[in-house]
């Protein structure tokens, strides 16, 4: 049968039309615009060569920071998602009651958008009656309490910590349905060979969670490195610039009128992620071959 | 025996502690939204003496919600059911005819579920064709933002469904229109209310692109007014609280109806099923 008339062409075309004009195209092009000083106060567009990455990368030492920052940022995030994700779903594997309720609770903050996360955790860390501070005083650690979003020290760990909550609940469910893959004849041979729990677990579920930890990974690296919604509803990139990221720097080099050089910023951050998706693809593709 | 099962109790207590980092938040704005300003300002977590609920109204009505709402109504709403025709259409060719130029479509389309979308040139990109700032735009560029996604499930999808099909349905003269939209389309009914609901939800939730490209504020979204409600009422925090929580109910009430689609979807990536 003639598969071009059974499957034609067209059907992809609108789509890809879509996708390629209003979502590749421009991240193309930025690495054009990127070479340029393209600004707000001028309709010249000149070519200036690599002056905009000179800056970033030689010039202002900002730059760097903020580079590292959302690197800091997307890789203590990931490891701790990843961890309360791992014991999470271990315990809601387990069979009782109540678990499906709270597979649910713990899911919702990944649906919710983050922005109003963000605001709501200003509350929760205002420095004399946010949430934090009050738990700290009602168990006698006056001397722990402080503002957290302004200081400059915690100010990171306070916005990476509300990124954790609002992910570990994906984390939880990639776990959970990788445990599902295990077989179970396999625990109870290891349970009659006299292998305690700790031994089953490091010997038998994590091996097989390998592919969960894969996409675990990858994917909330790449979140991380995108960061935006949570950073700008806590702090602004504040105190000062301590927790800037690329994405917040490209928004107020935008705000400022800078698209040049905002964009040479966004082709950075298309970069890392375009090395990171090479992975992605990888994996995902290879899974495909195996299963 | 009895151990097993007290070890399933405690398991359960101490999942529901763990909880409470989840719930405790969530329950204080709710609290919150519904305090006096005073008591709204103390953030404790006692209840409420007096529920007020007028703060919503207040809310809805000195922060223009309810265009909001609309607003984020339309663009999440359209864009979310433009997504599924394009993508699933694309996916069933893409699936069913792999020649070396459709794998590459594929793959490209693959890199867009990590791509970041560059939105200064994407104004530019929108100036050109002329629908920068407006409803059009922002369902166009949504559109294709949400493509990798969708061809994603779909292409894995459609691929378990068996070709004999296709060819029965030809033999029995459908065309390729009727051939996906009677035969093929119906079957993937499961992607398409998974797909339907996280797009909706990812258009909702988003910020960052209306923060770029509206700047007329007749067409702002509700994370847009939102935040632009918190910068101006930071001291009436009751009052904040409620449009927070006014932009996280439609959320949650989805989240709660299909939660099934929404794990499956998100889980697909990770493993096939």
């Amino acid at each position: 049968m003639n598969k071009g008339k059974i499957y034609p062409q067209y059907f992809v075309i609108i789509g890809l039309l879509v996708y390629t004009i209003f979502f590749m195209t421009p991240s193309i092009i930025g690495i054009g615009y990127s070479l340029t000083d393209w600004n707000a106060y001028n309709a010249n567009v000149n070519f200036i060569g690599l002056k905009n990455f000179k800056e970033i990368f030689v010039e202002s030492g900002r730059y760097l920071k903020y580079i590292s920052n959302t690197a800091i940022f997307a890789i203590v995030t990931t490891a701790f998602k990843i961890i309360f994700g791992l014991i999470l779903a271990l315990i809601l594997n387990e069979a009782f009651k109540t678990r499906n309720i709270l597979r649910a609770i713990f899911y919702l903050p990944v649906t919710l958008s983050p922005l109003a996360i963000g605001l709501m955790f200003i509350s929760v860390f205002r420095p004399e009656v946010g949430l934090v501070n009050r738990l700290l005083s009602a168990v006698g650690l006056d001397n722990l309490t402080r503002g957290w979003l302004t200081s400059v020290k915690f100010a990171m760990p306070a916005v990476m910590s509300v990124e954790t909550w609002r992910l570990t609940g994906y984390c939880m469910v990639i776990f959970l349905a990788g445990l599902q893959t295990i077989p179970q004849s396999i625990y109870e041979a290891a349970k009659v060979d006299g292998a305690n729990y700790w031994q089953r677990l490091i010997r038998l579920t994590i091996p097989f969670l390998k592919p969960s930890f894969m996409i675990n990974i990858v994917l909330n690296l790449i979140w991380g490195l995108k960061v935006f919604d949570v950073i700008f509803a806590l702090t602004k990139g504040g105190p000062g610039d301590a927790t800037d990221v690329i994405n917040t720097a490209v928004f107020f080099s935008f705000s400022m009128g800078r698209y040049g050089f905002a964009t040479a910023l966004g082709v950075i951050a298309f970069t890392i992620a375009m090395f990171l998706s090479f992975i992605v693809i990888r994996v995902l593709s290879r899974r495909e071959v195996e299963w | 025996m009895k151990r097993k099962i007290m070890n399933k109790i405690l398991l359960g207590i101490i999942a529901w502690l763990i909880s409470l980092i989840i719930l405790a938040p969530v329950y204080l704005l709710i609290i919150n939204s519904l305090k006096d300003r005073t008591a709204a300002s103390l953030m404790a977590l006692t209840p409420p003496e007096v529920f007020h609920w007028e703060n919503y109204l207040t809310a809805i009505k000195e922060g223009r919600l309810v265009r909001s709402f609309l607003n984020s109504m339309l663009l999440a709403g359209s864009s979310a059911i433009i997504n599924v025709f394009t993508a699933s259409m694309a996916a069933f060719v893409l699936s069913r005819r792999r020649s070396r130029i459709n794998k590459a479509i594929y793959y490209f389309f693959l890199i867009g579920l990590v791509a970041p979308l560059n939105y200064i040139t994407v104004i530019r990109t929108l100036q050109v064709f002329n629908i920068m700032g407006s409803y059009q735009g922002f369902i166009a560029l949504y559109s294709g933002w949400l493509m990798p996604f969708g061809v994603f499930l779909y292409y894995g999808f459609i691929s378990t469904i068996p070709r004999e099909l296709d060819e029965a349905a030809i033999i029995d003269g459908c065309n390729s229109f009727t051939l996906f939209f009677k035969v093929i389309f119906p079957l993937l009914k499961p992607v398409t209310i998974t797909l339907l609901i996280l797009n909706f939800m990812n258009a909702w939730n988003d910020f960052q692109t209306p923060l770029y490209i509206l700047n007329r504020s007749t067409r702002w979204p509700m994370t847009l007014a939102v935040y632009n409600f918190y910068g101006q009422r930071l001291a009436d925090w009751q009052l904040v609280s409620a449009t927070i929580v006014l932009t996280v109910v439609p959320v949650v009430i989805i989240f709660i109806i299909g939660q099934r689609y929404i794990i499956s979807g998100m889980t697909s990536g990770a493993v096939k099923g």
